[in-house]
């Protein structure tokens, strides 16, 4: 019965299909500007929500000035052209204008959302912000140390710690294992110079992405993104990242900090998006960690021995490099007991794969789940921005089924045996390290300095 | 309290102000401009329905009029212990089954538990409306509930609170914060309960407030998405018709006596890198404005008026102490303020503010304070309330571009007891608001007496020796 469930639910997701890209209806919009605008119009609401972004997240940060890219996300609504910091912000809130930017490891992306009788002046305020930011003294200062002291709870928190101490154990040596917040020394010394070299290096046009989703038509669309953009550089030098290849050594470090809880975090080498088995890699960790309350980790570690409220694992896709990683919280005397269950987990799902019935529910699940991603204008046109950044092309909608139908069985195996390795899984454990007596692990003091 | 728990790669670090702040002044609503449309089953379930139709995707919330402000004052926390247990099976599905469907569809359901409702809720494709409805209403009246399903659940919701609240100093001072603003409400207890309690609650205890609460009558059903009302009509009365109507159940609480002295706590953590200071003024909220209003009208602009206060004073970049406090004089990293109306009894008008790097807080609460004596003196000029009304319109408009977002506020607002007429006027009463309102309810409310004031500090860890 379960099976005959399992097919109907593929069937239905394929009837889905269809409907859904008729109704996202995708255009890909030629411009003067050269950059690439993908536009779907939805005229329920005077709303329009503008998603870009280029190349060029932290991951890019000149060596010594970590947290460029941070910092400079911060400061775009704070004042250009002939406004200062008030009068910019007056212009946006005036009017409601959502505004947002923000630094991932890989891209940085911008957020813009607007009532459309106001897209004449977001057009003209996003072009300022990107052309001739001012980075006043004021705003910079107010900015920066916004992000020290955020730098500084960073030190108090145990995610972050070992997130730190992840970075150091698998990382080490790569752009993507320095803190994207940079340093309170590296954030300090930063500069208005940095940050205008910051705009100038990687807002350009040959690596922009746009996607505008809502109540505007093409031609509308073009003079927005030609009003918007039209005036940046085309180009500029931007050094590509070096290839990432994790350490694969395993093991496990515990951080002693005292709290009644630990904060556990473990990882392993993984895949990027673009390998030809990122669907199977995907549907192996769904039925490990990935799914919610329907995982073998959820179901082992919570729900047979309520070790834990919550426990996941997820691909970890950059451009460069890959991981899977997972995170959970447990009390200091079960830690050793719930890694255990991990490390077995792992080493079951490679050596065996997930069940039929697994496998069938992941795929009904990543099928069914997609329609979700379209649910308002500003989650469109994000997920747009996504395939454009991710280079998956205009017609990925209606191809990601397909694909993700045409995994076998085989398949998954094959991947999870290639990938999950239990001896290749590293375990940071952030907690009271006199109460967690874990075999063979090293145990440090935190860093005094992030 | 979220029952359950996505994984999500941790990218973002200390939400605490982020997520503070989003629980402010949440987006207002008119359910004119959702286009919501009403009706009542025979057994009493009221149905509401929000299309939009951007996506082929719904999103299902049932809301119970019960939340842990309705339970037992001895084992506080009831209400959220059964959200728990209401994933543990029925008599056709077993324990975790109704996640699995949800999940293999690949849509997500969740509950979440307040002080004055209970709420369960997915987002799936479109077409699977007709099964999720149909568990819905199988767990409204089929619910078993055994030692062995139900006594594991109590260690579940210990590490719950272990995580988020005894490892998290904020979540600590706030709930200190309830403890001595509420002199006598059940709004003084936690959501999740104490310690204590927690490890005492029985199947029985469960059952109890399940076959209390649980029934169409004390409940409410909104459906958002691409759907239209004669579906779910047709659905509602399929599943849900079926099922008898309980006895009326009557929400009756203790309720505050006239504060006489201003309250004020302090929390000193190894862990704090932040520190805080946080101000609640007891405040009427929009319900009890409403159940006043027939005898009083000028209660009913009230809370309408400490809204508009709430964004003079702490709209974002726009509000008066951002501008006065943050940018101006430096006195503060952060600085806001906001007033919600959402509960069902007393609410409160909230101030916080976070000083920079070494800065002092004693002269960051002198300055809130003159803020807070300059609103009661000079009352707030014709532009400022002008522009702050304007945001908040706006604000209603962009509401309208989501699924989820309008169908939690409608449900949550309707088991609350509120009208959908009531809730659709949001607009227009916010636009009624007047510069004396303002200053007349500021003055009203806004005293020492009616506060308490929360400040968190760091403290060195040689001091915490173990």
């Amino acid at each position: 019965m379960k099976r005959v469930i399992s097919r109907l639910a593929i069937f239905l997701a394929f009837l889905l299909l269809p409907r859904l890209a008729a109704a996202l209806e995708i255009q890909n919009i030629p411009n003067d500007a050269g950059i690439e605008l993908w536009l779907v119009e939805d005229h329920a609401n005077p709303i329009i929500s503008v998603a870009f972004g280029v190349k060029g997240g932290t991951a890019y940060d000149p060596p010594g000035k970590e947290g460029l890219a941070e910092l400079a996300s911060g400061l775009f609504d704070e004042g250009a052209g002939e406004l200062d910091s008030a009068a910019f912000q007056k212009q946006l809130n005036d009017r409601g204008i959502d505004f947002r930017f923000s630094a991932g490891q890989d891209d940085f992306t911008g957020d813009l959302r607007f009532l459309s009788q106001d897209r004449e002046v977001a057009a003209n305020l996003l072009s300022l912000a990107l052309t001739q930011p001012r980075f006043d003294a004021e705003p910079l200062e107010r900015i920066r140390n916004g992000l020290l002291i955020e730098i500084a709870q960073g030190a108090g928190d145990p995610g972050y710690i070992a997130g730190r101490n992840l970075d150091q154990m698998l990382l080490d040596g790569h752009p993507y294992g320095r803190p994207g917040n940079g340093t309170t020394e590296s954030v300090s010394k930063l500069t208005a110079a940095d940050l205008k070299d910051f705009v100038a290096r990687r807002f350009v046009r040959a690596r922009l992405h746009v996607a505008i989703v809502g109540d505007i038509d093409a031609t509308a669309a073009r003079a927005w993104a030609q009003q918007a953009f039209g005036k940046l550089p085309e180009t500029a030098d931007l050094p590509d990242l070096p290839p990432l290849t994790p350490s694969a050594k395993g093991g496990a470090r515990v951080v002693d900090f005292a709290a009644p809880q630990a904060t556990i975090l473990f990882a392993q080498p993984g895949i990027t998006r673009s390998d030809p088995d990122f669907f199977a890699a995907y549907l192996a960790n769904y039925s490990l960690g990935g799914g919610g309350f329907s995982s073998r980790l959820m179901t082992e570690v919570r729900e047979k021995r309520g070790l834990v409220y919550g426990i996941g694992s997820d691909l970890w896709t950059m451009d460069a490099g890959g991981l899977i990683a997972g995170q959970f919280e447990t009390d200091p005397d079960k830690v050793v007991e719930a890694i255990r269950i991990v490390r077995a987990e792992w080493a079951r799902m490679a050596a065996e794969g997930p069940s039929a019935e697994e496998l069938e529910n992941a795929r009904t699940y990543l099928i069914g789940y997609y329609p979700r991603n379209f649910t308002s204008t500003m989650k469109t046109a994000q997920a747009l921005r996504g395939l454009q950044l991710e280079a998956l092309g205009i017609d990925y909608v209606e191809r990601r089924q397909k694909e993700i139908a045409a995994v076998t069985a085989a398949d998954v195996r094959r991947v999870a045996a290639r990938l999950l390795d239990a001896a290749q899984l590293s375990f940071i454990v952030v907690g009271p390290a006199a109460q967690i007596p874990l075999d063979g692990a090293e145990v440090v003091k935190p860093a005094a300095q992030n | 309290m979220r029952h359950r728990f996505r994984f999500r790669p941790a990218a973002q670090v200390a939400g605490l102000f982020l997520s503070f702040l989003v629980a402010l002044p949440a987006a207002p609503a008119q359910a004119q401009i959702f286009e919501a449309e009403e009706f009542t089953l025979a057994n009493g379930l009221q149905v509401v329905v929000v299309p939009n139709h951007l996506s082929p995707v719904v999103v299902q919330a049932v809301a119970y009029k019960a939340g842990a402000a309705d339970g037992l004052p001895a084992k506080n926390g009831i209400a959220h212990f059964l959200e728990h247990l209401m994933f543990k099976g029925t008599q056709k599905l077993a324990p975790g089954q109704f996640s699995m469907e949800v999940d293999k569809r690949g849509g997500s359901d969740n509950a979440y538990t307040t002080q004055d409702v209970t709420i369960y809720h997915q987002e799936i494709a479109k077409e699977h409306l007709d099964l999720v409805m149909g568990m819905e209403a199988d767990r409204m009246v089929n619910l078993t509930l055994t030692d062995p399903i139900v006594l594991p659940e109590r260690d579940v919701i210990l590490q719950e609170r272990l995580g988020r609240i005894d490892n998290e100093p904020g979540a600590r001072l706030n709930e200190a914060m309830n403890a001595a603003l509420y002199l006598n409400h059940p709004y003084r207890l936690p959501v999740i309960g104490w310690r204590h309690e927690i490890e005492r609650y029985t199947t029985a205890d469960a059952i109890a407030f399940y076959d209390r609460f649980y029934a169409p009558n004390n409940a409410v059903l909104v459906v958002g998405g691409d759907v239209t009302v004669e579906e779910v009509r047709k659905l509602a009365e399929k599943h849900f018709g079926p099922i008898a109507a309980h006895a009326p159940v009557v929400r009756e609480r203790l309720q505050e006596p006239a504060p006489a002295a201003a309250r004020r706590l302090t929390l000193a953590d190894e862990r704090v890198r932040q520190p805080y200071l946080l101000r609640r003024y007891l405040a009427p909220s929009l319900r009890q404005a409403e159940a006043a209003a027939s005898a009083d009208a000028a209660a009913r602009a009230e809370p309408y008026a400490l809204i508009v206060l709430g964004e003079i004073l702490g709209g974002g970049s726009a509000g008066r102490l951002y501008r006065h406090m943050v940018v101006d004089q430096k006195s503060a990293l952060s600085a806001g303020a906001g007033f919600d109306g959402k509960s069902y009894d007393l609410d409160t008008f909230t101030f916080y503010a976070t000083p920079r790097q070494g800065g002092d807080m004693a002269a960051m609460e002198q300055a809130l304070d003159a803020e807070i004596a300059a609103i009661l003196k000079d009352g707030v000029a014709a532009e400022e309330l002008a522009e702050a009304k304007q945001r908040l319109q706006i604000d209603a408009i962009k509401a309208r571009d989501s699924i989820g977002g309008p169908t939690f506020l409608v449900a949550e607002a309707l088991a609350k007891g509120r009208k959908l007429a009531d809730v659709q006027a949001w607009p227009e009463r916010i636009a009624a608001v007047t510069q004396e309102d303002v200053v007349e309810a500021a003055r009203k409310y806004l005293r020492a007496e009616n506060s308490v004031t929360g400040i968190l500090l760091p403290k060195a860890p040689q001091e915490a020796s173990q």
